[in-house]
């Protein structure tokens, strides 16, 4: 006997007389759920979204000066009247952390205040603590922030527009709070080389950007402030630097000091390390005088080598000129002349040697010992009287050139006219009086 | 040549014509003379499949016990390693044997991939396919991430790296829940990221137009989501069974079948489709 299935009745319950309506109305419902998610994927995409962020997941920009001055006044401030603008963050996509662009001192009077009230055990009527519950309490979910479009290494940008906008947030952040003589160096520093990088693709010098002068505009300074800060980057040295960052040098003499040749750099800091303001100045002094002197004498041996060279020249011609006439008749007098001549050229072979002297000495002043010795100002001194020793010697040596110069004008015009060995003897004769007189 | 689009094919209902979207997507526009890479993100790896690049994960490799050899590496070691050296992420595409039609095939290992980055806490998930996929985007023109029907982290990761997500749809209340939250999906990224994330469209895949309930469903998606519900259906085609059964290529051994053509006016439909393309495929319709 095969098996019947048993007769199966389906009843609708009384409770369920009504589903068909609920379930429409669920779905219409449903229904506008879905076109309103839709509507809002054509929002246009803002460049900020202002969003609460976990504490936890926000954190400082390393690159930012460590400023704590006046959170005490801003944390009253945010107690008694609020948070008044949202913090501004950036993304960081391989972390997952919210870096600060904007509002440092405020996370911090944040935390300071949370870090006080959050577990308030005292007084429930307290004023402060009332404030927190009004204004502060909210924010222990998290941070109001204005969220910026991620740049990162996913490169979603041209380069260009992320170094625009790394030079946009250096010009906001100086802005918002005037920067400390070292973080102006910084920016300025950063500044210049972003402008550069932007000149790199462009060919023609139209194009091209006046980095001195955009950077002067963006940071509010002169151009040739500008060049002060970019010395100071490149050329001071790191203990100097370090001064300058603690804020124990101002931009000018930083500047100044960027100037000077390292191992006097190294003496000033080894002075103001030493606390010694005045040995400091002293040194940045002396330095200068030594430059002085050092230039001036190293001009004026120029100028004397400058004229015995041409001294030497002129008596190489006078000599050939005098080979062309020696012979045995007239031999007496031009062995005179010769011997002159010789008197002459050993004359200069000193005054070269004495301004191979002059030279070891400047170069001794060069490499001058820390600070102005005896021994050091006998030295100076000494480059005084070797200068006037070169003068005096200048001034010799010209009389010498100008008779020279004479006797050999005529000589040399007497001589074309001389046909006859006899007439040249006679002439060498006449010539030779008048140049021995 | 620029950077390649990319685009998702993602619905959480599962078994409503992702995969053979994006075979056919991919093998069209790759036919189109554009070179197009495909990304298996589905660890049943049915395009894989598809696509002739079925790897069998022994069961040790799946529980982990057996390091996976090199030269097997795929989608489940982009993931794990976090491939963000482009040589790296070279050497996991496969080519197949359609002329400018790559594959990053998947395998059933890839399921521990969830697990995986949920239980590494360190560093942030979310960019791990767009940092891989910017190492090759500039030798694509088009990347088509086909999902996993799933409402997880992956789906978050394909949608951090894509331009577009494209959603199809059956004539099933079920499929329009998938739809509801596959939009809700998008939307969270693209707010949580602000990204530029697009919908490039719904659609109806297997339709029977002739039925009333196809007709009904229709109206309801063009009230609902007109904005997005693109009305281009992909028509139930025996041919989509030959392909699937035989593993071949869709062209030319189906060029003339309904489903090509109805894929061919949904491209059209596209906004990510660029003008060459659709000039070209304007011409072969006619």
């Amino acid at each position: 006997m095969g098996r019947t299935n048993p007769k199966l009745t389906f009843k609708r319950r009384e409770d369920d007389a009504t589903n068909g309506e609920t379930a429409s109305k669920e779905s219409k419902e449903k229904k506008s759920d879905l076109a309103g998610l839709v509507s809002q994927l054509d929002q246009p995409k803002n460049s900020m979204s202002v969003k609460l962020i976990p504490r936890s997941k926000i954190v400082y920009d390393p690159d930012n000066r460590k400023n704590t001055e006046e959170v005490e006044s801003l944390q009253t401030s945010i107690l008694v009247a609020g948070l008044g603008n949202d913090l501004i963050v950036k993304y960081l996509t391989e972390s997952d952390r919210y870096m600060l662009i904007a509002g440092e001192r405020r996370t911090k009077a944040l935390d300071n205040l949370i870090a006080e009230y959050s577990n308030w055990e005292g007084d429930p009527t307290d004023p402060g603590y009332k404030n927190y519950l009004r204004n502060v309490k909210q924010f222990e979910a998290g941070y109001p922030c204005k969220v910026k479009r991620p740049e990162d290494d996913l490169d979603d940008y041209p380069d260009e527009e992320k170094i625009r906008q790394r030079i946009l947030h250096i010009v906001t952040n100086t802005e918002v709070e005037p920067p400390l003589p070292a973080d102006k160096v910084r920016y300025a520093s950063e500044l210049v080389e972003l402008y550069k990088q932007l000149n790199i693709g462009k060919k023609s010098n139209k194009d091209k950007i006046n980095v001195n002068k955009e950077v002067a505009k963006d940071l509010k300074i002169t151009p040739k402030q500008v060049e002060n800060y970019n010395v100071i980057n490149v050329k001071l040295l790191p203990g100097l630097r370090e001064l300058f960052d603690k804020g124990d040098l101002s931009i000018k003499e930083a500047a100044g000091y960027a100037r000077l040749p390292e191992d006097v750099q190294d003496d000033i800091y080894q002075a103001l390390a030493a606390r010694d303001r005045k040995r400091a100045e002293e040194e940045l002094q002396l330095h200068k005088q030594l430059e002085q002197s050092r230039k001036e004498l190293s001009r004026s041996k120029e100028e004397a080598q400058d004229s015995v060279q041409s001294l030497s020249k002129e008596i190489e011609s006078l000599r050939a000129k005098i080979a062309m006439v020696d012979n045995d008749k007239t031999g007496k007098e031009i062995e005179a002349l010769k011997g002159q001549l010789a008197q002459k050229i050993v004359a200069l072979d000193n005054k070269e040697k004495e301004i191979d002297t002059l030279e070891e000495e400047l170069s001794a002043v060069q490499n001058r010992p820390s600070f102005l010795t005896p021994a050091m100002k006998e030295a100076l001194s000494a480059e005084g009287k070797a200068i006037r020793g070169i003068e005096e010697l200048q001034r010799a040596l010209m009389n010498v050139l100008q008779v020279m110069k004479e006797y050999d004008a005529k000589y040399l015009s007497e001589i074309e006219q001389l046909k006859t060995p006899a007439e040249l003897e006679e002439a060498i004769q006449k010539i030779l009086q008048k140049y021995l007189k | 040549m620029s950077k390649g689009k990319v685009i998702s094919t993602a619905n959480n209902k599962g078994g409503i014509g992702k995969t053979i979207t994006s075979a056919a997507l991919g093998e069209l526009l790759a036919y189109l003379n554009n070179d197009v890479l495909l990304i298996d993100g589905d660890p049943q790896s049915n395009l894989s499949l598809q696509m002739g690049f079925e790897v069998e994960d022994s069961e040790d490799i799946v529980k982990g016990y057996v390091t996976v050899p090199e030269d097997l590496y795929n989608i489940s070691e982009l993931y794990r390693y976090r491939f963000r050296e482009k040589e790296k992420v070279q050497a996991i595409i496969k080519p197949t044997r359609v002329p400018g039609l790559d594959i990053i095939p998947s395998s059933k290992r890839h399921k521990n991939t969830l697990t995986h980055l949920l239980m590494d806490s360190t560093g942030n998930p979310y960019p791990i396919l767009k940092r891989a996929l910017a190492t090759i985007r500039d030798d694509y023109d088009y990347i088509i991430i086909d999902t996993a029907p799933a409402d997880d982290l992956l789906i978050a990761i394909n949608f951090y790296a894509s331009d577009f997500v494209l959603i199809p749809l059956r004539v099933e209340e079920s499929s329009k829940k998938g739809l509801r939250e596959t939009v809700q999906n998008v939307l969270t990224i693209k707010q949580e990221f602000d990204l530029d994330l697009q919908i490039a469209g719904a659609f109806i895949t297997a339709a029977e137009p002739y039925t009333v309930a196809y007709r009904e469903m229709r109206q309801e998606y063009i009230d609902e989501v007109g904005g997005i519900f693109k009305d281009c259906p992909v028509r139930k085609d025996t041919n989509v069974s030959n392909l699937q059964r035989k593993l071949q290529p869709m062209l030319p051994t189906y060029a003339n079948s309904n489903f090509v053509y109805d894929y061919c006016n949904l491209l059209l439909q596209m906004d990510f489709l660029d003008p060459k393309s659709k000039a070209a495929l304007e011409e072969i319709l006619k």
